[in-house]
């Protein structure tokens, strides 16, 4: 069996003469925090919802642990959640009834379906909201609902499309915590948003899409050693950062070097020891360094380098 | 498959229904309308001087009774079946149905009983009512075992039969007006269970109103039919009440499995069409047999009963080829899968959905043909069974022409195609029809099917005494095929047009 919990070998769907997604190659390893990630249109819900069993492609095939999903789809079915982008729970239902639900769906009964739908929503923090009816809880505490329902059953694969939209700073805060602790349980997460920045901190790989298709897809670190091999260095100064700049523009495999009132922030593509002399060198020549460290490179300034790269090569 | 206590469909709706407001207010409503029901009856036999008839009161109670749950069962259920699935693709809980991890089994009877379960409730509750309130007002105790198993079957059947069309309906919010229509049409000819010449048992499926008065209702103010010893399954003497409790079961069967392969894919499997051949050749048996009195009463009036068979199979499967035709998408897949459409048409048929169903329709039209042949056979023995088999085969034509009609009218227009093939067909039969008014026309008539049922003195004597083929019936064959090859070129061409410029490129599956 291989190592990566879902494959798919040349998805596609189709919706009359739209391409919805198009020959899409995806393999998602055992453990990952995958994000999905596109501007709108580009096809994330729709491979979503095909992984997730509510959409059929056009054609295609999509494994989970290596069996094909579509021969017995209701065994798939109880190892994945899957927490759609727009959804309406049942108001009519309160929220002990409403997972209780899902866990019989799930074969969960007796004392262990009330200890897990208890336990749920405790991890949901909805313990003041029990015995309250679905249609009274506010946007935040319905997306918690949801996500715990997509996890009463310990799911394997947890699908989640734009988990975080509509909320505020702080519930979005609360709904990744959440999801960190279902990752530290065991399941694989994929998640698809177009908002960048909530994904940096949590994803170990990525799948960037645009017009239904892949532009890159892989761990998060190696596309970006990839497609931006140089390192962003910013440097600290106490001194005058213009005459820094100055010394660094002659050094070899520095370049793109940007200046500020305190800090001079440039690429470097040579090694650690590299780094290590070129410190040296600057407080050798009287450069007040009170900081040098490494930048993160963001999802953002990722995503912007690769569709950058694309539209470049599609023009040329 | 889980017990039905552990269906989560079940549980959910027992879990809404339960809650002890609304179940306490609907069994004090219950209880409320049958006390006010029992007051009213007994106070209208109340007369000065005269004991009221206990027996009578208890009889005309027991009908208030029947009558509500006759409601309950067969319109309440399927108006509620008929909004099941669409209520959770309005509310957008449609995803969350199909990726619950049960099997399209269970979420058919999920759906069935959970969504009934209030004139369930409502059945059950009243049935013992009904029932010992009946017996002590003197109705025929074997007529209301029938009358519940009736009752019972026929909601089990339209329970189903609304869940598999609810797969089908969208977000169409118009359930209880479909519902309504049903109720009127079906109470119209309650009455006709009264008529000294009725025979024809199996209608009374589609009224269950109807079949509430036969089974009540004084014999000797009921048709012959209804008499013991004088209804019949072919030759073989059966109640009649056989004939509606296996139409049920037969509805109950058929919109189970459509159900199940429906909710077995997101996106709505359709039943095989081996399934629909066969359900369609065991109704054409049972309609037989269970016509039997009817049609071999008239062998007189025998070719009026042939057209009628016809006209309303026609139309029957004339529809069901217009639902069947592939959405574009996939009937361009299976154009261009490989080359000699020709023969694939013929030989994936029944094992591919995408293929148009050319082959599968003319299958129906020959089960149907072969029925009226076996009634003549069975029945009558006085028609000319090749003029039977030439006038069916110029149907069968013109049913080609029409479903090649249809199918230029999808390819036209993607989205709304369907109303615009339905749109084509209805111009096609109209506008002879029209123009055959016009002196000198009259033979436009021909051009539509119903050329051949029209009063040509001809057709009807080549029908029973075999004589030489009359020239309407050419000008019929004629026309159907001329049709045909105009529709089919037209068409062929179009698809030709389209897969020049269609986005799916060459791909075989």
């Amino acid at each position: 069996m291989s190592e990566n919990i879902i494959t798919t070998d040349a998805l596609r769907k189709e919706y009359y003469e739209t391409v919805a997604v198009a020959d899409i190659n995806l393999a998602v390893g055992t453990g990952e925090i995958f994000g999905l990630i596109g501007p709108n249109g580009a096809g994330k819900t729709t491979t979503l919802r095909m992984l997730a069993t509510t959409l059929e492609p056009t054609s295609g095939r999509i494994f989970f642990r290596d069996k094909d999903i579509w021969k017995r789809p209701e065994k798939v079915r109880a190892q994945i959640g899957f927490m759609p982008d727009f959804f309406q729970m049942y108001g009519n239902l309160k929220v002990y009834e409403l997972l209780k639900y899902f866990g019989i769906a799930h074969g969960l009964s007796g004392s262990e379906l009330d200890h897990r739908v208890t336990e749920i929503i405790g991890l949901a923090d909805l313990n003041e909201k029990y015995d309250s009816f679905v249609k009274g809880l506010s946007r935040g505490m319905m997306q918690r609902l949801c996500l715990g329902r997509s996890i009463l059953h310990r799911p394997k694969l947890l699908l989640l499309d734009e988990p975080a939209s509509g909320l505020d700073p702080l519930a979005r805060k609360n709904l990744f915590d959440l999801l960190k602790r279902v990752h530290d349980e065991g399941a694989t997460i994929i998640i698809s948003s177009h908002i960048l920045g909530e994904l940096s901190d949590l994803c170990t790989s990525v799948g960037i899409m645009h017009n239904g298709a892949f532009l890159e897809t892989g761990r998060t670190d190696d596309i970006i050693r990839k497609i931006m091999p140089k390192r962003q260095i910013v440097i600290q100064l106490v001194t005058d950062p213009a005459a820094a700049a100055g010394l660094l523009a002659d050094r070899p495999g520095i370049s793109e070097i940007k200046v500020d009132e305190t800090r001079v922030q440039f690429s470097f593509d040579g090694t650690d020891n590299g780094l290590a002399e070129l410190n040296a060198a600057l407080v050798g020549a009287g450069v007040g360094v009170s900081l040098l460290e490494e930048g993160k490179t963001s999802l953002h300034e990722l995503y912007f380098a690769i569709a950058e790269r694309d539209a470049d090569a599609g023009s040329s | 498959m889980p017990a039905l206590h552990r269906n989560p469909l079940i549980w959910r709706e027992w879990r809404i229904f339960s809650r002890p407001g609304k179940l306490w207010g609907s069994l004090i409503a219950l209880f409320g309308l049958l006390f006010l029901g029992y007051l009213f009856i007994s106070m209208n036999q109340r007369c000065d001087n005269v004991p009221v008839d206990r027996r009578k009161v208890f009889h005309d109670f027991s009908l208030f009774v029947l009558a509500i749950q006759i409601f309950a069962a067969f319109y309440v259920s399927l108006g509620m079946t008929l909004d099941s699935i669409v209520m959770e693709k309005s509310r957008n809980a449609y995803e969350f149905l199909v990726t619950l991890p049960i099997s399209a089994s269970d979420k058919t009877i999920g759906l069935c009983f959970g969504t009934t379960i209030m004139p369930l409730t409502v059945l059950v509750l009243l049935t013992p009512v009904g029932f010992l309130s009946g017996l002590a007002g003197g109705l025929e105790p074997g007529n209301l075992l029938w009358l519940y198993a009736l009752i019972f079957t026929g909601f089990a059947a339209f329970s189903l039969a609304g869940v598999a069309a609810s797969n089908g309906l969208g977000k169409f919010r118009g359930a209880w007006i479909l519902v309504l229509v049903f109720f009127g049409f079906s109470i119209s000819f309650m009455r006709a269970v009264q008529y000294d010449d009725f025979t024809a048992v199996p209608a009374l499926t589609l009224s269950p109103y109807s079949l509430f008065l036969a089974s009540v209702v004084d014999s000797s103010d009921l048709a012959d039919v209804f008499n013991s010893g004088n209804y019949h399954f072919y030759s073989f003497e059966a109640p009649w009440q056989i004939c509606p409790f296996v139409f049920y079961l037969f509805l109950a069967g058929l919109s189970y499995a459509t159900a199940v392969q429906r909710l077995s894919k997101p996106s709505g499997r359709p039943l095989p069409r081996w399934a629909v051949m066969a359900a369609f050749g065991l109704f054409q048996f049972l309609l037989t047999g269970f016509l039997a009195d009817t049609l071999r009463g008239c062998p007189g009036g025998c070719i009026e009963v042939v057209m009628v068979y016809f006209v309303s199979f026609f139309i029957i499967i004339l529809f069901w080829t217009m639902f069947s035709i592939p959405e574009y998408g996939r009937l361009m897949e299976w154009v261009e899968k490989k080359r000699y459409w020709p023969v694939r048409l013929l030989s994936e048929s029944f094992s591919d959905i995408r293929t148009p169903t050319f082959v599968p329709t003319a299958v129906l039209w020959l089960l149907t043909a072969g029925t009226v042949i076996c009634i003549d056979l069975l029945y009558w023995d006085v028609l000319n069974i090749p003029a039977l088999l030439l006038i069916a085969l110029i149907w069968l034509i013109y049913i080609w022409a029409y479903q090649t009609l249809f199918l230029l009218g999808c390819q036209l227009v993607r989205k709304s195609g369907n109303m615009i093939g339905a749109l084509f067909i209805a111009v096609a039969i109209a506008v002879p029809l029209v123009f055959m008014n016009i002196r000198g026309l009259e033979s436009l008539i021909h051009a539509t099917p119903f050329g051949l049922i029209s009063d040509d003195v001809s057709i009807r004597d080549y029908l029973l005494y075999a004589t030489p083929v009359p020239k309407e019936m050419y000008i019929s064959l004629i026309w159907a095929v001329g049709q045909l090859v105009v529709f089919g070129l037209i068409s062929a061409g179009r698809f030709r047009a389209m897969l020049a410029i269609s986005p799916l490129g060459k791909r075989v599956k």
